[in-house]
């Protein structure tokens, strides 16, 4: 048995034990001296959170296959760990070789969620290293950021010694290799490394090394300029993507937990980006463009995996799974080949309802007719057409009834409250429209609609403008205007058919702060983190008045961040990002949006908003 | 067909606690080829069971599995090399052999298992009074408090299900019942000892706890036959 960190008898003290020793099927193992560059990857959250993460995956699986690196595990422990590992003075570890992060080259964090800076904050503890870059030894592992939250990089700039914007597979390869050169350099003094490699670093495309920046501020705290300094510091930092994703390094061999993570089955990626362009959505405007995986490819990859795993259930992902191209055919091989071949149950992500997904639903999941879920985000065609959801009252009754013609009778809905120019007549939309799928199950012939009635239930979230997205200008609603705003829903919705799922909006607020801050918000997660903050993202550990004291100790309004709606005109701290798609086009958007004018997908119409720049993808299609 | 595979579980895979060894198994299962029985129905599932938990931080040496495969006169040379080369660190294929046609199924014919306690030096230091210790395996009843399934707070004595112990140095061995009629859980009788014994182990710490190792199990003690053993 190798040697573990925490002593045997010790770890049996903790709950879920099994998180912690890094045995699983597929873990990669490689001995001492067979590697220079070792890599601490770690996903700030508990261990079943991130082993469910496909990120994670593709990065580990994407840095092991090199022979000279070796990337290991490392996770947020859990609180009972933690205290173990405070009361015995234990460094925080990796799982597979149980190495204190301490002695790694890197540590590089994978954001997911804002609500997850404050346990980044807690590793670094726990690993026995400064918060703050500028505070780190310099035989200090380098510690950099990737992922969907480093879009902004602000807020957490002054922890962070490197970010990397866009796809790993683009070019990490190129910073690994450039690290690796260094450290095999016998003219470089290792204590002079770390500082070279980040002025290296400048020269490298998608790396933002904040040190080499600083922000000076107008008397109102809006952003007076961003100052350059190093000769090298590139003034824009542009994204990276992988063009061709058929060529691309997969994780063929993705490790198989012992203890069951929040989604235990294979993860088969269809496409990135999304042609859909809701004007709400991050992710939909930074993944862009669209690139797809070919069928030929994804029936290799489906295969492989099953074998590799073991997994019983395969499951699809992408942003938006029922416009892949070749959905039906790929469903069929899924289906004859996967499915009934080697008993591997395809379950299905939520899909646009329409009577292809229906039949397909039919196919797959035999008898057990679990819940339908419709996401049509606001309850009136007024703002639908403001978000740019393309998606007529007239698709979702129409879907819903083929729904209950199917054999479905309990549908789930998914809003957003707090939407851009949302009035009281635009939120009693929300319940009108689930009043009228009621009514649409009850005008179905008795005979021929599913017994026991229709369930449905109806979920709000408090909306979050985001970087990079038509409405990253926009003022949030405050936490009182939410609150009402959801009372008034909730009195309105008649409750005998229709279940409500309301939630409280302090962590949406806090959202809205920490999604839009500057490097001033540094400070007051710092803060927080001191005073005790972490796990933010469950709510039985979140403490909203620690934050409201750090943001008053700090000095910060929070509201500045959340509330106040930018002009045009304002420097955001995000704009040194170049994502492809330009400001101008969200600019357009946006105005679009304020007159209600919809914008055509990138499927059906280039609207120019940039994303050509990376001479791939959709973009190109059918126009040579 | 049915097969009975004895195995041993160590090491590393001590911490993995038992459903989640069921469910790595089926993934073991699924990654050797081997042509496994799926249960009928909606929802089907293939057909194996495990006849006597371990708990989490109970290590095995006679562990025992029973499988049904789809086929019949399956090749068990084959189906032993099919099954070790897909086994983790830590789980090792013993044997396995075809099942008689009357034999019980695995969990319904465990009776007594052999186990080994092995105490830290700190707490053997704190138990030296050897024989206050063989005093309370002599008592006539033990009884402690046990939850039953429900929930409830019963009293149960232990004494029945001790069949036999020895104390040898650090380490207590001792062969109690296993199985659905009386089953007695190693730590049960160890808290028992320790009341006894007056001392404390509420939590291990890094010097305070000791080991449990399961060596056997059998279906009868006279004749002494194993699960794996049938005349």
């Amino acid at each position: 048995m190798k040697k573990l960190s925490v002593p045997p008898q010790l770890l049996l003290s903790v709950e879920k034990p099994a998180q912690y020793i890094g045995n699983e099927i597929n873990a990669v193992h490689k001995e001492n001296g067979t590697f220079s560059t070792h890599f601490a990857l770690c996903f700030p959250d508990l261990y079943e959170i991130g082993m469910s993460h496909l990120g994670l995956s593709i990065l580990y699986n994407l840095m092991n296959a090199r022979n000279d690196v070796y990337c290991e595990r490392v996770f947020s422990p859990m609180q009972d760990m933690e205290k173990l590992l405070e009361d015995y003075e234990i460094p925080l570890f990796s799982l597979e070789s149980q190495t204190p992060v301490q002695t790694f080259d890197f540590l590089g964090f994978t954001l997911q969620y804002e609500m997850s800076y404050t346990n980044m904050l807690n590793i670094l503890k726990l690993s026995k290293l400064a918060l703050r870059s500028a505070q780190r030894d310099v035989t200090d592992p380098i510690v950099c950021a990737g992922g969907p939250c480093v879009y902004n990089p602000e807020p957490i700039a002054p922890f962070v010694d490197f970010f990397y914007l866009g796809e790993a597979e683009a070019a990490l390869p190129q910073i690994l290799d450039l690290y690796e050169t260094m450290k095999n350099d016998p003219s470089i003094d290792p204590k002079e490394r770390k500082a070279l490699f980040l002025e290296r670093l400048l020269d490298v495309d998608g790396v933002y090394v904040p040190q080499f920046y600083d922000v000076s501020y107008h008397e109102d705290g809006t952003i007076k300029e961003r100052h350059l300094l190093h000769e090298k510091a590139k003034p824009t930092i542009k994204k990276q993507l992988v063009v061709d994703l058929d060529t691309m390094p997969y994780a063929s061999k993705p490790i198989v937990p012992y203890l069951q993570p929040v989604h235990d089955r294979i993860v088969l990626e269809l496409f990135r980006g999304c042609s859909r362009g809701c004007r709400f959505c991050q992710a939909g405007f930074v993944y862009r463009p669209v690139r797809e995986k070919s069928l030929d490819t994804l029936k290799e990859q489906a295969s492989e995996l099953s074998t590799q795993t073991g997994h019983d259930e395969i499951s699809l992902i992408s942003l938006s799974t029922s416009d892949y191209k070749e959905l039906s055919p790929l469903c069929d091989f899924l289906i004859d080949d996967i499915s009934k071949e080697k008993k591997v149950n395809l379950s299905l992500p939520s899909l646009r309802i329409d009577s292809f997904s229906l039949e397909l639903m039919n196919k797959v999941q035999d008898v057990r007719k679990s819940s339908l879920t419709f996401a049509p985000e606001a309850g009136s065609q007024r703002m639908r057409d403001v978000i740019n959801k393309g998606i007529s009252e007239e698709n979702i009754l129409h879907g819903s009834k083929e729904a209950f013609l199917g054999g479905w009778n309990r549908v789930k809905l998914y809003f957003m409250l707090g939407l851009p120019s949302e009035t009281e007549e635009d939120i009693l939309a929300i319940s009108k429209l689930a009043d009228d799928i009621v009514r649409t199950y009850y005008s179905i012939d008795k005979e021929q609609r599913p017994k026991g009635g229709v369930q449905l239930i109806v979920s709000t979230s408090f909306f979050i403008p985001k970087p990079f997205t038509p409405f990253q200008w926009v003022g949030q609603d405050t936490y009182e205007t939410f609150m009402e705003k959801q009372a008034l829903l909730n009195k309105a919705i008649n409750k005998k058919r229709i279940k409500y799922n309301s939630h409280d909006a302090k962590l949406s607020m806090l959202e809205g702060v920490m999604a839009r801050g500057d490097r001033k918000v540094a400070d007051v997660i710092e803060e927080a983190f001191l005073s005790g903050a972490s796990f933010d993202a469950w709510s039985e550990h979140f403490n909203f008045e620690r934050w409201q004291e750090a943001f008053a100790k700090c000095g910060v309004d929070p509201a500045f961040y959340a509330n106040r709606h930018r002009s045009f005109d304002e420097i955001l701290p995000w704009d040194f990002i170049d994502i492809g798609v330009t400001r101008r086009f969200l600019e357009k958007e946006y105005l679009r949006s304020m007159e209600q004018v919809v914008t055509p997908n990138c499927m059906d119409k280039c609207m120019a908003c940039g994303a050509t720049c990376f001479n791939g993808g959709i973009c190109y299609e059918d126009k040579n | 067909m049915k097969i009975r595979i004895k195995f041993k579980k160590n090491g590393l895979m001590q911490f993995i606690g038992h459903l989640d060894f069921m469910r790595a198994w089926q993934k073991f299962f699924r990654q050797s080829g081997i042509p496994i029985a799926y249960s009928e129905g909606f929802n089907p599932h293939q057909v194996f069971s495990i006849a006597a938990p371990l708990a989490v931080g109970t290590t095995g040496d006679g562990e025992y599995l029973d499988l049904k495969l789809s086929v019949q006169d399956y090749d068990m040379d084959l189906f032993k090399q099919q099954v070790a080369s897909v086994l983790p660190e830590g789980v090792e294929l013993v044997d396995a052999i075809v099942l008689p046609e009357k034999a019980k199924a695995g969990m319904a014919a465990c009776y007594a298992a052999d186990y080994q306690l092995t105490l830290s030096d700190e707490l053997k230091a704190r138990m030296s009074d050897e024989r206050k210790m063989n005093e309370f395996f002599s008592q006539e009843s033990i009884v402690v408090k046990k939850k039953n399934k429900k929930g409830k707070i019963n009293d149960f004595d232990l004494s029945p299900g001790i069949f036999s112990y020895q104390l040898q140095g650090q380490t207590i061995l001792c062969r109690l019942a296993t199985g659905s009629s009386l089953n007695i859980k190693p730590e049960l009788l160890m808290g028992a000892l320790f009341e006894y014994m007056g001392i404390e182990v509420e939590k291990f710490t890094d010097t305070i706890y000791y080991l449990i190792h399961r060596y056997e199990i059998y279906q009868s003690l006279e004749p002494q036959r194993t699960l794996i053993e049938f005349d």
